[in-house]
């Protein structure tokens, strides 16, 4: 049964990897550079209520890559490059992220692909960005590019491509660890999703996404939305992707969140749009 | 496969060195606040305790009152608190329990008092005296317009 390499989700609440059950053989490659971007001043708190705020932008480069070791092992990197973010009535503060690397394991190879993928989120970014108003000289809002926690994400995903069909599914599960920021306890998250892929001619692929995402429990510390405390959302995904070359292909997302099955809270909701490009050696 | 290996790792590398500089270093701009104290007496006219909002955690209890010498402060409990992680909360006197913030008018619905950065007992010096129409104090995220809590002084 044919592999099927896909690009990786551009929606950057979803950081993860190995959503798929297929893995990397040895010294296969798969690398993707994107660019996204986000404006939006609904904000969902913690109870679920909408607030219409200043407007919020962030604007994010990530890094995906997965590569094959052989005997079922593959390695996984998604790292947040370099993020922007800022409201309307402040400075924009930058800086780069934090970067997950994995370790994605082959349970079970053939028809019915299933995978395991295991590794820590590192805090590389710096956890404290405070970004100072343009409209009063003593305001300031902390917008850090990375939540300042290490955390251990895991994820379990299963995928079958239908026969004779140029059709595939995949679905996956995500448990993240989270630790502390400065003495304040994050609650542990999930997320789940379905994934449908659908290749019109040879060079093209059209994916469709639906995420549910959720903290457990009660919030347990900080209400801000950068670093995640209580977020909870469900989010749809369209992807294209498009081989130009044997090795290289153009990819456009985009992602909208919704309440279809997880509530949205502690988010700013809006369309993500994002562009990229991708390299692969197979 | 190593160089790019050694590619990626270098990128990364100077990607942190690259962060942008212009604010965790930024000095703090000031506004006037003045840190008088309250001479002799504290004597609260009216008090309220805060409701938080939007998860906040915005908790403790606002007086209104004068000190010995009939000068007018704004008091926080010690038990004042609110989520101070995400920046400036700033202080408001309002009509309110809800900023009506209308600049085009000289805000008439809102007293600005000062920002606070952290928890516990706080005094407020207000000179002039607050109008008797400021019944509600408001804690206002002013870079997201976002309120986190309000009192209703009674």
């Amino acid at each position: 049964m044919k592999r099927i390499l896909l690009p990786f989700t551009f929606l950057l609440a979803l950081t993860s990897a190995g959503q798929s059950g297929w893995v990397k053989e040895k010294n296969e490659l798969y690398i993707q550079l994107a660019y996204s971007s986000f404006q939006s001043d609904q904000y969902y708190n913690l109870d679920g209520a909408l607030l219409k705020t200043a407007e919020f932008s962030q604007q994010s480069t990530v890094l995906y890559g997965e590569y094959g070791l052989g005997k079922n092992f593959a390695i996984l990197l998604n790292y947040v490059a370099y993020r922007w973010n800022g409201f309307e009535t402040t400075q924009t503060v930058s800086g780069t992220g934090d970067a997950f690397l994995g370790v994605q394991y082959a349970i079970n190879e053939g028809e019915f692909p299933i995978s395991i993928t295991v590794g820590p989120e590192i805090p590389l970014a710096r956890a404290n960005r405070f970004a100072m108003s343009t409209i009063n000289d003593f305001d300031r809002i902390n917008l850090p590019t990375g939540d300042g926690e290490w955390n251990v994400k895991a994820t379990l995903a299963a995928s079958h491509r239908f026969k004779d069909l140029p059709v595939y599914a995949s679905l996956y599960s995500t448990f993240n660890y989270r630790t502390s920021f400065e003495d304040e306890p994050f609650s542990n998250q999930v997320k789940t999703g379905l994934e449908i892929g659908y290749q019109p001619i040879k060079a093209m692929w059209i994916q469709a996404k639906l995420h549910a995402f959720a903290s457990l429990g009660e919030p347990k510390g900080g209400s801000d939305f950068i670093r995640g405390e209580g977020t909870s959302f469900t989010a749809v995904e369209f992807t294209v992707s498009y081989s130009f070359t044997k090795r290289w292909m153009a990819v456009a997302n985009t992602a909208l969140y919704t309440d279809w099955v997880a509530q949205r809270k502690n988010l700013y909701s809006a369309p993500n749009y994002g562009l990229g490009i991708a390299f692969k050696l197979d | 496969m190593k160089n790019l290996l050694f590619a990626f790792g270098l990128m990364i590398f100077v990607l942190i060195g690259c962060d942008d500089d212009d604010d965790d270093d930024t000095p703090t701009q000031t506004i006037t606040v003045d840190s008088s104290m309250p001479v002799g007496m504290f004597t609260s006219n009216m008090s309220g305790t805060f409701t938080e909002q939007n998860g906040t955690g915005s908790a403790g209890t606002a007086q209104l009152g004068v000190d010995s010498d009939g000068t007018q402060f704004l008091r926080f409990s010690n038990d004042f608190t609110s989520d101070f992680g995400t920046g400036t909360i700033t202080v408001y006197l309002s009509t309110s329990d809800e900023a009506m913030f209308d600049p085009a008018n000289g805000n008439p619905e809102v007293r600005i008092v000062a920002p606070v950065t952290s928890g516990g007992e706080k005094f407020f010096k207000l000179d002039p005296e607050a109008d008797a129409q400021f019944d509600h104090v408001i804690l206002w995220c002013g870079s997201a317009g976002i309120p986190f809590g309000f009192a209703e002084l009674n």
